[in-house]
């Protein structure tokens, strides 16, 4: 594990490399190494590498943080990676990186054998480990986690076949979980001096690197990595600091630097979101090999769920082995790995295209949207040369072994470009402008429909027209003159007919008496016809008079019998 | 009774709607000049000031001018514009795009060359490819992965381009880029981007950068490339004498950019107290006034006018398409004097507009995206143009309703329900056009007519119905003397609909046949594509006689009113369709259609009959686009009136060529408007002037 910084300053023109040692009694061993790079860009590479190598269990630590610890034993953790970055390296300019990452959080860890459970203890692991650095590694969940099948081998020490199995292995990262200076701290608590003291305690964001090479080195060395030479000065701070307290570190440059691009390094690649508009899209990744001779390489891609891949569009010259998973929307990411021979002198495209999923709206992020973030894809292959390589090799812990390195085969391990992809999406700030819009609709239904409901309909005849006002005014009359009409006691009209013309008077009802011969009722209706409903009360009453009154809440007839 | 009001008016009061329907009917004339004269002044009123709104910004993110401007060039920029002038005279056609390059590379960016292969359509080249090479480079910003990225952009010209020279734009992006490199502040990647063959170069870089394939232009594979573009900022500045700046807006087939894109630019113009212009035009200093509204009125049509044309005013327009929002900022130079504005103040107002959209948070989408411009600082967005939009389609519509009454009224006249009576009394003064001795009676007849219904209103039901049977039986018997039953219904203007649509398919087509004979006849190419469309415009003018039956005296027989009502309809959804994304070219087509489609009827009249035929000749496409010529002559100040002829005939010619190879190479739909909607749309109304019904 090592924690890595990157800044840029344009001062050194040698590879500079400094160490302390540390040890404590109980064989446990912790190194602080400081490696400086320049590069033709003008930018500078400073790598800082903590290490602690322990003889015992890591269950009783002397240099191994306690807190670490105790999340590896409980979740009985073999081997964990985390990397969190902030920006993007640039292979191109810059060669290859001490380690490797991609932008934002990256996290894969290999469990102990017959661990029970293993998506249940991941859960759980993520979450101790989101508390533990102050970020949010607990998004890693199903939707973003994969296990793959190739890429991904454990670095240290384990049992024979027990990377045959890759169900103990899990692997994800969040592209936009990038580091800040809170995350530095919690990485900081893990050293054995914390900031105190060390090369730590140049950990300070604001701190203006005042680093020369005035002092002149210890030493300058020569070493060779894969036939290629290398020369370091070296500095044993220990030993500088002995005499003087502060220690400056000064370069000048001999002549003006110029910019300038320096060689690509052999193997590298670019990444990108191709097409436009918000239905389609695509994913191109260009792998560029300037070496001599054909390299074997596997290709890993994470796609989210809402990029609906379709497999059968993925294009790559001399595809050999894959490996896919497809998607589940809402519940699994797809994995692609694929191994193939990149041929000499070549830049390889591999391509493959894609739906953009409609998301529910509960589903986008509660912040600003600039769009979805899709991981890096990572590449791993092994190179023939060390050109650029600075990686530390699997079987030594620090940067002082990893000097002198006679071996050819250098493990490579690349991480793309993370891609943002836009969705098709809503426009979150004016749910106003939707809400009124919805009511207003309602409003025209509802309130169309409440008419329709609570209108009382009359037959009316079609001869007799609404006409202008003239018409309302005769029309006015007219009524007058029917409702004295009706005013009047008939005697001979065999239909009491009670009109709702008499408004004021209505009791939300209107009873109309039918009498047959004989002065018999009957038929009472009793029409009621209030805001809410409609209905006829039909009565049939024989040798009665009756005198009903209906109110229109509580429902009661009263009969009376009433003598002739 | 009540069921049948149910069914029928579930969401709405039948008896309402009878009363529109009646209204229509009878008041569709003097509506529809209502709705059109009241439209056109409304839209125009639009750009009074108390009318429309001010800008505002609706994204805060984007903060403007809260930094001061640091911007102070750390290069010698006269210098450097003394070597590009050095270079650009070396040989007037060449470009220096290896000077730019090695000036990218010194600065530290990243520098990279796009070659790209443009292969022109309809072989104007004789089939040979034209190479081309665009030079940029990314400015790599040190706090993000490169997931977002900005463009600044300028064109670069040869020494013999008539377009202003772009020298001091291009100077001012090194500048700024050295400037820019240094600070720490930037969260977005800047690209820096110098393009060659003007529009055609500006493709070819989004299409490699967007890996897409197009036929015409084969972009080469970019080697850089940075994250999702999130806005563009094209430049376009001369090396001296910068008099104000002006904005240019509008993109590909009227697109244009959100609008807080737009107030971006001017207000950071006007932080630096630079003038600040629309199509050359100044604010007026008191908007309310008649002399402000007559300013605002020119520029506002100015820049509908650029819009109405579908062609991108600069660069810029190009990127619209990406969903990234562009501009391009202008220096307007000056005949004379010392110069006002120095690169450096220049520097700053990219500097400040930069600043601010490195400050994004999301894309662009609070603001508008459909507006119109009557000045910098007002606006007048889609909610407040679409109404008097809507009027003056809406005559079109009123008038075609009241047709489809009228027809519906004749099929249905046997129901002979009182409804139906009183459309066929109300839809009728249409009908009784076609002959002046038959209006005369149905006059009689309606009168009559009226003096029965004002009987019937006071006696019994049964007897008003019976009167109502016989007048309504005499007026269909009339009716059906004058027409002929073999031309009525869909049937009889299928074959005008038809050949219409076959003719605006030719048009489309032709071009590509054209192309073909050039090398035949050793005319320019701009020439034989004028020339063929003319004739097929010419030969289309005929179509009437095309399709005139033979056996009945080389009549042109069929139902007008339904084919009319056909017409208007589509021509209503066309003209709202393209409303809702080039209102300009919506608007201008419409206030040029909409009154000779709406009036137009055959008529007996010979006189009237051929004034009528002059008039819709002189709103057909093609006189149209010849139209367009003119005006946009006029503009550019040509007096005399032969010089003025000739050059609308260049500009004419150029304009066809122009649209016409945008459509191949930019996906420009101006051609295919025209020969899908307005041309066919046209060729109906034609054949109805011809018809003889």
């Amino acid at each position: 594990m090592a924690a890595k910084s990157k800044s840029m300053f344009r001062v050194l023109f040698l590879q500079v490399f400094a160490g302390i040692v540390a040890s404590s009694t109980q064989n446990d061993a912790f190194y602080e190494e400081l490696f400086i790079k320049p590069f033709r860009s003008g930018h500078v590479m400073f790598n800082f590498q903590f290490t602690t190598v322990w003889n015992v269990s890591i269950a009783d630590p002397a240099l191994f943080p306690k807190s670490l610890g105790d999340v590896l034993m409980t979740y009985r953790v073999q081997e964990l990676h985390l990397t969190q970055t902030k920006g993007l390296w640039r292979y191109e300019k810059w060669g290859y990186p001490p380690n490797d990452a991609s932008p934002g959080a990256e996290l894969w860890v290999w469990f102990l054998p017959n661990t029970e459970k293993i998506d249940r203890v991941w859960a759980d692991l993520v979450n101790a480990l989101s508390g533990l650095f102050c970020s949010s590694l607990n998004f890693m969940d199903s939707k973003s986690t994969i296990r793959p099948r190739w890429t991904f081998r454990p670095q240290g020490l384990a049992s024979e076949g027990y990377s045959l199995f890759s169900g103990l292995l899990r692997y994800s990262a969040l592209p936009n979980e990038v580091v800040c200076t809170e995350n530095l701290t919690p990485w900081k608590k893990l050293l054995p001096c914390d900031s105190k003291i060390g090369l730590s305690t140049l950990f300070n964001a604001s701190v203006d690197f005042g680093f020369s090479l005035n002092p002149p080195p210890d030493r300058v060395e020569e070493f060779t990595r894969g036939h290629e030479r290398r020369v370091y000065a070296v500095y044993n701070l220990g030993e500088q600091l002995d005499a003087i307290r502060i220690f400056n570190l000064e370069a000048n440059y001999n002549t003006k630097p110029a910019y300038g691009r320096s060689e690509p390094p052999p193997v590298y690649a670019r990444r990108y979101i191709t097409g436009y508009g918000l239905e389609k899209g695509g994913i191109t990744c260009h792998i560029y090999n300037d070496l001599d001779e054909n390299l074997t390489l596997i290709y890993m891609d994470t796609i989210p769920w809402f990029l609906r891949v379709y497999f059968n569009t993925l294009k790559i010259e001399n595809g050999d082995k894959m490996h896919y998973i497809p998607g589940k929307d809402r519940t699994r990411p797809y994995q692609i790995e694929i191994v193939f021979r990149l041929r000499a002198k070549s830049v390889t495209k591999l391509s493959l295209s894609f739906d953009r999923a409609f998301l529910k709206w509960t589903e986008y992020p509660p912040d600003a949207n600039h769009g979805f973030y899709v991981n890096s894809a990572v590449l791993s292959t092994v190179l023939p040369v060390a050109f650029h390589y600075t990686a530390i090799p699997q079987n030594v812990s620090t940067i002082e072994e990893s000097l002198n390195d006679t071996s050819t085969d250098f493990f490579l391990r690349l991480h793309t470009d993370t891609l943002l992809v836009s969705l098709p999406t809503p426009d979150f700030s004016m749910p106003y402008n939707v809400i009124c819009l919805a009511c207003t609709v309602v409003a025209i239904a509802f309130g169309s429909l409440h008419n329709l409901t609570t209108r009382r309909f009359i037959i009316m005849d079609p001869s007799q027209k609404k006409g202008g006002p003239l018409q309302k005014i005769k029309k006015f009359f007219k009524r007058d003159k029917k409702s004295e009409i009706d005013n009047k006691p008939n005697k001979d009209n065999k239909i009491a007919h009670k009109t709702d013309s008499d408004k004021d008077k209505r009791d939300d009802s209107c009873i109309i008496l039918v009498v047959g011969k004989n002065n018999k009722i009957f038929a009472i209706f009793i029409i009621s016809l209030t805001d809410s409903d409609m209905f006829v009360f039909k009565l049939l009453l024989r040798n009665l008079k009756t005198i009903l009154t209906f109110k229109r809440k509580n429902v009661e007839i009263i009969i009376e019998k009433k003598k002739n | 009774m009540v069921c049948r009001e149910l069914r029928m008016g579930l969401l709405s009061n039948p008896k309402q709607r009878q009363k529109i329907i009646d209204v229509i009917s009878n008041y569709n004339n003097k509506l529809c000049v209502l709705c059109y004269v009241v439209g056109v002044v409304w839209f125009l009123a639009l750009a009074y000031s108390p009318l429309n709104a001010g800008t505002y910004f609706s994204e805060n993110a984007l903060l403007p001018g809260l930094v001061v401007g640091e911007f102070q060039s750390d290069i010698d920029m006269d210098a450097y514009i003394q070597e590009l002038q050095d270079e650009l005279k070396k040989d007037k056609r060449k470009i220096p795009r290896n000077w730019v390059y090695k000036k990218f590379q010194e600065l530290g960016l990243d520098a990279y060359v796009q070659n790209y292969t443009v292969n022109y359509p309809l072989e104007i080249t004789r089939g040979q490819k034209v190479q081309g090479q665009n030079v940029y480079g990314i400015l790599q910003a040190r706090r993000s992965s490169s997931t977002e990225a900005i463009v600044l952009s300028a064109p670069l010209r040869p020494a013999d381009s008539k377009l202003t020279q772009t020298n001091g734009g291009i100077v001012l992006m090194m500048s700024l880029a050295k400037h820019f490199r240094k600070q720490t502040y930037w969260s977005k990647d800047i690209i820096f981007l110098v393009t060659d063959h003007e529009q055609i170069g500006i493709q070819a870089w989004l299409d490699g950068y967007h890996d897409i394939q197009s036929d015409y232009i084969q972009p080469g594979d970019l080697r850089g490339r940075s994250g999702s573009i999130q806005a563009a900022l094209n430049l376009e500045i001369p090396d001296k004498n910068v008099r104000s700046y002006d904005v240019k807006i509008e993109g590909l087939n009227g697109q244009l950019p959100n609008l807080d894109l737009f107030n971006l630019v001017v207000r950071l113009c006007q932080k630096e107290s630079a003038m600040v212009t629309l199509h050359r035009k100044r604010d007026a200093y008191k908007m309310e006034s008649w002399e402000g509204y007559q300013r605002s009125l020119i520029t506002m049509l100015n820049m509908m006018w650029a819009q109405a044309s579908g062609l991108p005013s600069g660069n810029h327009g190009l990127f619209h398409r990406y969903r990234i929002e562009a501009v391009t900022l202008e220096g307007v130079e000056k005949k004379r004097g010392h110069d006002l504005y120095d690169l450096e103040k220049t520097g700053r107002i990219v500097e400040g507009i930069f600043r601010s959209l490195n400050n994004l948070l999301e894309r662009f989408h609070q603001s508008f995206f459909f507006y119109v411009l009557p000045s910098t600082m007002r606006y007048v967005s889609i909610g407040l143009y679409m109404p008097p939009f809507g009027l003056i389609c809406a005559a079109a519509l009123i008038k075609a309703v009241a047709l489809w009454i009228g027809l519906g009224s004749q099929e249905n006249g046997d129901e002979n329900d009182e409804k139906s009576g009183e459309t066929t009394e109300s839809g009728n003064p249409e009908k009784m056009g076609p002959s002046g001795d038959e209006a005369e009676k149905h006059q009689d007849l309606l009168t009559e007519r009226k003096k029965a219904e004002d009987l019937s209103k006071d006696s019994d039901i049964e007897e008003d119905n019976e009167e109502r049977k016989q007048v309504e039986e005499e007026l269909r018997r009339l009716l059906e003397e004058g027409d002929d039953s073999s031309s009525t219904g869909i049937i009889s203007v299928f074959p005008v609909i038809l050949t219409a649509s076959l003719l605006g398919i030719l048009a489309y087509l032709g071009p590509e046949f054209m192309s073909g004979s050039a090398k035949h006849f050793r005319m320019r190419m701009e020439d034989i594509i004028t020339y063929g469309l003319m004739a097929l415009f010419t030969a289309s003018l005929m179509f009437p006689s095309m399709i005139s039956r033979k056996n009945q005296d080389r009549k042109l027989a069929f139902d007008w009113e339904l084919l009319k009502c056909i017409a208007l309809i589509f021509q209503s959804l066309f003209l709202f369709s393209v409303a809702l994304m080039n209102i300009s070219l919506a608007f201008f087509v419409a206030v040029v259609l909409v009154p000779v489609t709406v009036s137009l009827k055959p008529r007996q009249n010979r006189l009237f009959s051929l004034l009528q035929k002059i008039l819709l000749f002189l709103v057909s496409p093609g006189f149209m686009i010849f139209m367009a010529s003119l005006i946009n002559c006029m503009l550019e100040k040509y007096k005399d009136p032969l010089d003025l002829f000739g050059k609308t005939w260049d500009t004419m010619k150029q304009g066809l060529m122009l649209t016409i190879i945008d459509k191949y190479f930019f996906g420009s739909w101006m051609f295919t408007f025209f020969c899908f909607a307005v041309f066919p749309n046209w060729l109906l109304f034609w054949g109805i002037a011809h018809c003889d019904s």
